[in-house]
């Protein structure tokens, strides 16, 4: 293999892991109405592979552009998954935040599919719990309940066979420290725990990462 | 064709590369048409020359697992299993093949065969897994593998024949998994169905063929999962069966219980196939 070749497939496997393990990388402080942020992830997921565990790196584009004063909208994008959602602020003291965040996502994951579901379709939400540890560092617990319709490409031409579908509760806890008024440097590591409606538990699956948010106001 | 709002010199309300995914999402991967009754097609024949196979006691038997790439290049396979180190294997287990192309290999090397279909190919042609032996094949069956694959719901099929090598029963089985487009645990699954289809049924087991194990970690996984139900690696340490544009690839495999190994390769000659055929040559001690 030449080292070219190699690159580019190295390049490809680096992109397409996909949407295992869902790490949002959010805190519960929505974006400001008139600004929009953008987000780099660099995140490690752990996932089912065979009958062990396998580790990938998963890098995502994010984004939430505020709408109103305690709601924004956004999502995370990777080469071949898009995930948007909402979220809400719904309780704010000058330490606590609280919000929830509904979101939708379709994904096509030919690498991290364990069985026959490269098409993944998930939609669930997540609480999330801001403490404001000091004015640069925020704390955040979050927790979440993803249901996910996971099945063959074939689902297109309405033949579902290898079709299922999933329940995934979850939680993460990330910290988040604020470089400057527009720049935020966010870690954060999660669990979810999978399993099966009609079948079995799934393995664990998890995610720990980083991520850079840039914060700018909207032109008019 | 005009898109609807077109005319007034506005964008299409959807464009025309969307719709175009969706068509090919919808259209692009023609289903397969599977075999999926659970005794046949079946298809067999004995081209073995009368009287007896042997005149001894074989000291060791030699098994082959042949992968023949859509059975196109029949000549060249008998050419390469008419020559060491496959001329006179014991039993061979192909994969890929279709009826014709097994019957016309069996008689040109005076085997007896069994074959099963597992499902029609694009141009047609059948396409499933055999086994054939110069020793007799007193029983047959196939094993349906979980999980057809997510772009053709294309099914995978265990061939099994039990051979009756000088009085002793060996159970053999020809093995085709998926492709990595199945996920790992996905033909993990379906190896574990072969391994289940005979267990209990004597103690001399041979799984031999395509296994798919070309994705990192599949197979050490595949090994592990063999050798926790008892089986040895018969074909350990032959290296890659298959040249591919990403580099060489472990694809084929001989698992063996009760039977042991004393030699093992890979035929890197000319196979008339992208794989190389496998082979194992054992004690015969029973």
């Amino acid at each position: 293999m030449t080292p070219r070749r190699a690159l580019w497939l190295g390049g490809l496997l680096l992109c397409t892991p996909g949407c295992l393990s869902g790490p949002r990388n959010l805190g519960a402080a929505t974006t400001p109405a008139g600004t929009t942020d953008i987000g780099v992830s660099v995140t490690g997921i752990a996932f089912e592979r065979g009958r062990e565990r396998a580790y990938l790196p998963n890098p995502e584009l994010t984004f939430r552009k505020g709408v109103g004063d305690n709601w924004d909208w956004g999502g995370r994008l990777t080469l071949l998954g898009l995930e948007l959602g909402t979220r809400h602020r719904l309780l704010d003291t000058p330490s606590w935040t609280l919000a929830v965040a509904p979101s939708a996502g379709l994904w096509y994951v030919p690498v991290t599919n364990n069985y026959v579901e490269p098409v993944n379709f998930r939609l669930g939400a997540q609480a999330l719990l801001d403490y404001r540890l000091h004015p640069r560092w925020t704390l955040t617990g979050g927790a979440s309940l993803m249901g996910s319709v996971a099945g063959p490409l074939t689902a297109f031409q309405g033949r579902f066979n290898g079709t299922n579908l999933l329940a995934a509760p979850g939680g993460s806890l990330g910290i988040a420290y604020r470089l400057s008024p527009t720049l935020e440097l966010r870690a954060e590591g999660g669990l979810e725990l999978p399993f099966d409606l009609r079948g079995d538990r799934r393995q664990t699956s998890g995610h720990a990462g980083l991520t850079l948010r840039w914060r700018r106001a909207d032109r008019r | 064709m005009r898109w609807p709002g077109a005319e007034a010199g506005g964008r299409p309300p959807v464009s025309r590369s969307w719709v175009l995914l969706v068509l090919v999402l919808l259209t692009g991967c023609p289903l397969a048409e599977n075999y999926t009754d659970e005794a046949g097609p079946r298809y067999s024949g004995d081209h073995r020359p009368p009287g007896p196979v042997a005149t001894e006691v074989p000291s060791s038997v030699t098994f082959v697992a042949y992968n023949l790439a859509f059975s196109e290049n029949v000549t060249e396979a008998i050419t390469a299993l008419k020559r060491p180190p496959l001329a006179g294997a014991d039993v061979i287990a192909m994969q890929e093949m279709d009826a014709p192309s097994v019957d016309r290999i069996a008689k040109e090397l005076g085997l007896t065969y069994v074959y099963y279909p597992a499902s029609v190919q694009v141009d047609g042609g059948d396409f499933g897994n055999a086994v054939l032996s110069r020793w007799p094949i007193i029983e047959d069956w196939k094993i349906h593998l979980p999980h057809d694959d997510p772009y053709h719901q294309r099914r995978r099929i265990g061939v099994v024949a039990t051979v009756d090598i000088d009085g002793a029963l060996v159970q053999t089985v020809s093995v085709h998994n998926a492709t990595p487009i199945v996920g790992l645990g996905g033909r993990l699954d379906q190896t574990e169905a072969l391994i289940n289809g005979v267990d209990g049924r004597g103690p001399m087991q041979v799984i031999a063929g395509d296994f798919n194990t070309s994705d990192p970690g599949s197979l050490r996984q595949t090994v592990k999962l063999f050798s926790d139900r008892g089986y040895e690696w018969a074909s350990r340490g032959v290296g890659d069966t298959v040249d591919s544009v990403i580099g060489g690839l472990p694809l084929d495999s001989i698992f063996s219980r009760g039977l042991s190994p004393l030699e093992r390769g890979v035929d890197r000659g000319p196979s008339g196939s992208d794989h190389y055929p496998v082979w194992v040559r054992f004690a015969w001690q029973p």
